[in-house]
């Protein structure tokens, strides 16, 4: 069976499902127009409006509506698939419950109350793999990792230990996470039957875009050295080699990396000031490369993938233009937040 | 027996100082349900209890944290006369169970401490030997050095890459020289003044520095000695410990058994959660209660409260269905068919409850698919045998197995040998397409009745549209008996023209019509959505259909292998031969029986209850008053 038979209706669901996607200029209009009007545009994109409240409680609803919805779309688009294609759009799910492991892991170490941190956590439906209450109802870290060895999660809660009875910090136990779900990911795009070299492509411009922004911050906003900043890295080659990130977390300033990155990013990030504007340039890219995987109707996976990607800032593009409505903040900022080229 | 009891929507309003007593009578009678209640939010805005439905949260899962670490608790523990317990009693359970919980979690921490420990020292006694295979000399590990930083540790293989390249920026140099059970045992020298940041490295990537003995280089065995006297500690350490846990057990043994009956006493109150609600000093609880029961709640709370309550019923509305609890009660025999039911869903109120009809067509397939009066009888017998650990399924397993005894006799099979019984019916194996064509037909009949009852089910739903147009709908049936007409016509070779085209077609065009209505997406998923599953579905009527010739084939492959157990006991001598038939026959009934016990399961599941039976009702919870935790009841 070739691969158009074998993704065809896979195929068919990422086309209907990115015809769905909001424009640009849809964007922008977004945060133009008055609260009574968004329904219509929101409708496009397969959701409803959100509540005119400016509470906490709304935005968190807001945006655990927006993460459902992105949810939804995978369920769906994971029916279509099966082996390692199917566990790799799965794990790229659990994405949203490392947040909620991360967020247990500092209400932890915080003492913060139970019912506190159930507000901010996201429903997982059907994705949901970590026992929450049970986690919740913990009394300490030590505990808490001794009843993460026993979930899926067990590599991370044996790493997290390490580093938590070294060091005590949430920053480290955060990036321990982080890394090894990245690590996890690089693995199953490569063990994805039919990803080919979009998939690698989209998934080394994801790992090489947080390499990248990960050296900047230890190096320059946690002041670790060298050694110590690559080690953090995640552990998977793509256009930005073992010798490339290397030779950057030697460099001794922000504008010294910015001015030695090797293409394609280096003429992209060319004058950039701040670990915010990288990202913001390194995003736009990763959503053009999106556009450009999803133009080109290859039948793999990697057009789910890139249909994902262009939902998922979809949707926080969404978020940044109606939160940023309901708490009065100028156009300019929410166009800005959102991602957007400037008016 | 065929649906789930008929319920009632309940509502008791009382005053607020009766509620947890209410709470507590409510689970004595362990008939009701409570339910967010439909009360007006207007009426009664208030939540009472959430602070003693958080303590009760907390003491809960202390406690059975606590007692999942010591076992020592009995299994069976009698309940004490329900008393109220109040919020500060509440609370200091609570504390007291924080502080045992804290020693316990500490006894926890420390087993794994020393576990780790000793499996440090045993990679170390280990290393000991490979010490010899690093080419440098042992004395530049030991101690520190001036102008060079030199240390010794493992780290998980898979970080060795990484950890070298890492620590390649600090100009230090990595050499590996062991690997035991995913660790690799390292040496890491580079110049001293960057030990701060070849530490940060080490960290991220788990190191455990490894001390090296003084007298490893003259005096190996003394530092061998050393070695194996520190991991006695440990193990003496390790004892300790589980002397702590059996001292925590033996200590609050009785306190714990106690914590265990006040919370099962608290649990009903707190289980109520939003279904409580209140305006100072009113309260109303919503529920749901089984219709045949509603009378002997109201006595029990006249007994108890006089007259200082209102409980109003009513039935439930149409728009309710999805909410109701469904009530499943049964004669003993059918049980045990019950947890097999409810593996694949609980049936939706008002909906078929397929207990019966699954206990007749599993016992019966069983039986066609396993045949054998000597093998029936032996699960059978084995079923009362292990009935102390089969509990309630006893009786579910000698039903099988008397089915495939009596399939036996009609087959005329005893232990395989067709020569000693003659049949009632026939061998399988005498007539393997007449068997095939029985086959054939129960399928038919199943899916058939299956089908009938979906149309039931989506018309107690009130949903006449998928009753009549879906797939698994009236349409669907005549699509599927249509398929059954036109293709006996041509298997028998008589004439298929227009009339069989049109007993196929319209009932699938109207098939395909509600597929196409019920999608209202863009006109591109429409197409794709109405192809796709318009072919699914003839697709899935065949398929499902032939599904069912594995009852026949079982029968035929029961008879098959008890030949091929003759022919080899037939190559041996007298003493040979019998062990052959006699480990044989354990392995057909074994393997054999089990594969046939999973493919009729299969059969129900997939090609019966998925046809008619959503199985997403919510089960009946009513408040109980139990030791357990209330999840684990």
């Amino acid at each position: 069976m070739g691969p158009a038979s074998r993704y065809a209706y896979l195929h068919g669901r990422v086309s209907l499902m990115g015809a769905r996607l909001l424009s640009e200029t849809a964007l922008a209009n977004l945060s133009q127009v008055p609260a009574d009007q968004e329904t219509e545009l929101l409708a496009a994109g397969g959701l409803k409006p959100p509540s005119e409240e400016q509470t906490v409680g709304a935005m968190r609803s807001l945006e655990q509506r927006l993460i459902s919805s992105l949810l939804a779309d995978i369920v769906v688009l994971t029916r279509a698939l099966t082996g390692g294609a199917r566990d790799f759009l799965i794990y790229w799910a659990y994405r949203f419950e490392l947040s909620n492991l991360k967020t247990i892991l500092r209400a932890k170490l915080y003492g913060e109350s139970v019912a506190t941190v159930r507000e901010q956590l996201f429903d997982m439906g059907p994705f949901a793999r970590l026992p929450v209450d049970e986690l919740l109802r913990t009394d300490d870290v030590t505990e808490l990792l001794r009843r993460l060895e026993g979930t899926p999660y067990a590599d991370i809660a044996r790493q997290g230990r390490r580093i938590y009875d070294e060091q005590h910090e949430p920053f480290a136990l955060d990036a321990a996470v982080d890394r090894q779900y990245f690590a996890g990911l690089a693995k199953r795009s490569r063990e994805a039957e039919g990803g080919g070299d979009p998939l690698r492509t989209l998934v080394g411009n994801l790992i090489d875009r947080i390499n990248l922004l990960w050296l900047l911050r230890y190096r320059f906003a946690y002041g670790l050295p060298a050694g110590e900043t690559y080690y953090l890295l995640i552990p998977a080659a793509y256009r930005l080699g073992g010798n490339e990130l290397q030779r950057l977390s030697q460099l001794g300033s922000f504008e010294e990396v910015i001015a030695n990155v090797p293409p394609p990013w280096g003429p992209l990030l060319e004058g950039a000031q701040s670990a915010a504007e990288v990202t913001l340039r390194l995003e736009r890219d990763t959503w053009r490369l999106a556009r450009s995987v999803m133009a080109r109707g290859v039948f793999t996976t990697a057009r789910a993938f890139a249909y994902l990607l262009l939902r998922e800032k979809e949707l926080r593009q969404i978020r940044a233009v109606v939160k940023g409505k309901r708490l009065g903040v100028a156009p300019d900022l929410v166009r800005e937040a959102m991602g957007l080229e400037a008016a | 027996m065929f649906k789930p009891l008929p319920m009632q929507r309940a509502a008791l309003f009382m005053l607020s100082d009766d509620a947890p007593l209410a709470a507590l009578t409510l689970a004595e009678r362990g008939v009701f349900n409570p339910e967010t209640t439909h009360l007006s939010a207007n009426d009664l805005p208030e939540f009472p209890g959430e602070s003693y439905r958080e303590l009760y949260r907390s003491a809960r899962s202390r406690l059975d944290k606590t007692l999942a670490h010591c076992s020592a608790l009995k299994d069976e523990l009698p309940m004490p006369a329900p008393r109220l317990v109040s919020e500060p009693e509440l609370a200091a359970l609570d504390e007291w169970l924080r502080a045992v919980w804290t020693e316990c979690s500490k006894c926890q921490e420390g087993l794994r401490h020393f576990e780790e420990e000793r499996k440090h020292i045993d990679q170390l006694l280990r290393a000991i030997d490979n010490f010899a295979a690093l080419d440098i000399d042992l004395g530049l590990l030991v101690g520190s050095r001036r102008f060079i930083d030199v240390q010794i540790g493992t780290v998980p293989v898979a970080h060795v890459a990484r950890l070298r390249e890492a620590l390649g920026i600090a100009d230090y140099l990595v050499r590996p020289f062991l690997e035991i059970e995913g660790l690799t045992h390292l040496v890491v020298a580079g110049a001293a003044g960057k030990e701060d940041e070849a530490r940060g490295v080490l960290q991220a990537a788990g190191w455990r520095a490894i001390e090296i003995p003084l007298e490893l280089r003259e005096r190996p065995d003394k530092a061998r000695r050393d070695l194996q006297q520190r991991l006695d500690k440990v193990l003496e350490e390790t004892d300790l410990q589980c002397r702590v846990i059996e001292n925590t057990q033996k200590e609050f043994n009785d306190r714990l058994i106690e914590a265990q009956q006040v919370l099962a006493m608290v649990a009903p109150y707190a289980e109520l959660g939003e279904a409580l609600r209140a305006r100072g000093g009113l309260v109303g609880i919503g529920g749901w209660v089984p219709r045949v029961d509603v009378a002997s709640l109201r006595t029990a709370l006249e007994e108890r409260f006089d007259k200082r309550f209102v409980l109003s019923v009513r039935d439930p509305r149409p728009e309710e269905r999805l909410q109701v609890p469904s009530v499943m009660r049964h004669v003993w025999f059918l049980r045990p068919i019950v947890q097999l039911v409810k593996t694949y869903g609980v049936p939706r109120y008002g909906e078929i409850d397929p207990t019966l009809l699954f206990a007749i067509t599993f016992i019966a397939m069983y039986g066609m698919m396993f045949g054998d009066v000597g093998h029936g009888l032996s699960i059978a017998l084995l079923g009362l045998a292990l009935r102390k650990r089969l509990r309630q399924f006893t009786r579910f397993v000698v039903a099988i197995g008397l089915s495939s005894a009596s399939f036996g006799l009609a087959y005329g099979s005893v232990f395989g040998y067709e020569e000693w019984l003659h049949p009632l019916w026939m061998s399988p194996l005498t007539d393997p397409t007449r068997m095939l064509t029985l086959a054939l037909y129960w399928g038919i009949g199943f899916i058939v009745l299956t089908t009938l009852l979906n149309i039931r089910n989506r018309l107690a739903d009130g949903d006449w549209e998928k009753a009549l147009l879906d797939r698994g709908g009236l349409a669907g049936l005549l699509f599927y008996l249509g398929l059954l007409y036109a293709g006996f016509r041509y298997a028998s070779g008589a004439e298929v023209g227009w009339l069989e085209g049109l007993v196929v077609l319209v009932p699938y065009a109207v098939i395909v019509g509600h597929i196409w209505h019920e999608n209202a997406v863009s006109l591109g998923e429409r197409i794709l959505i109405v192809v796709i599953e318009g072919f699914e579905t003839v697709v899935k009527y065949i398929s499902n259909t032939l599904s069912f010739l594995r009852v026949a084939a079982f029968s035929l492959n029961h008879v098959a292998l008890a030949i091929a157990v003759f022919t080899l006991a037939g190559m041996l001598d007298t003493a040979g031969h019998w062990i052959t038939v006699v480990l044989g026959n354990v392995f057909i009934i074994g393997f054999e029986g089990a594969i046939v016990a999973i493919q009729v399961l299969r059969l129900e599941y997939y090609e019966g209850f998925s046809r008619f039976y959503s199985g997403d009702g919510r089960e009946f919870r009513p408040l109980t008053l139990a030791l357990g935790s209330p999840g684990k009841t």
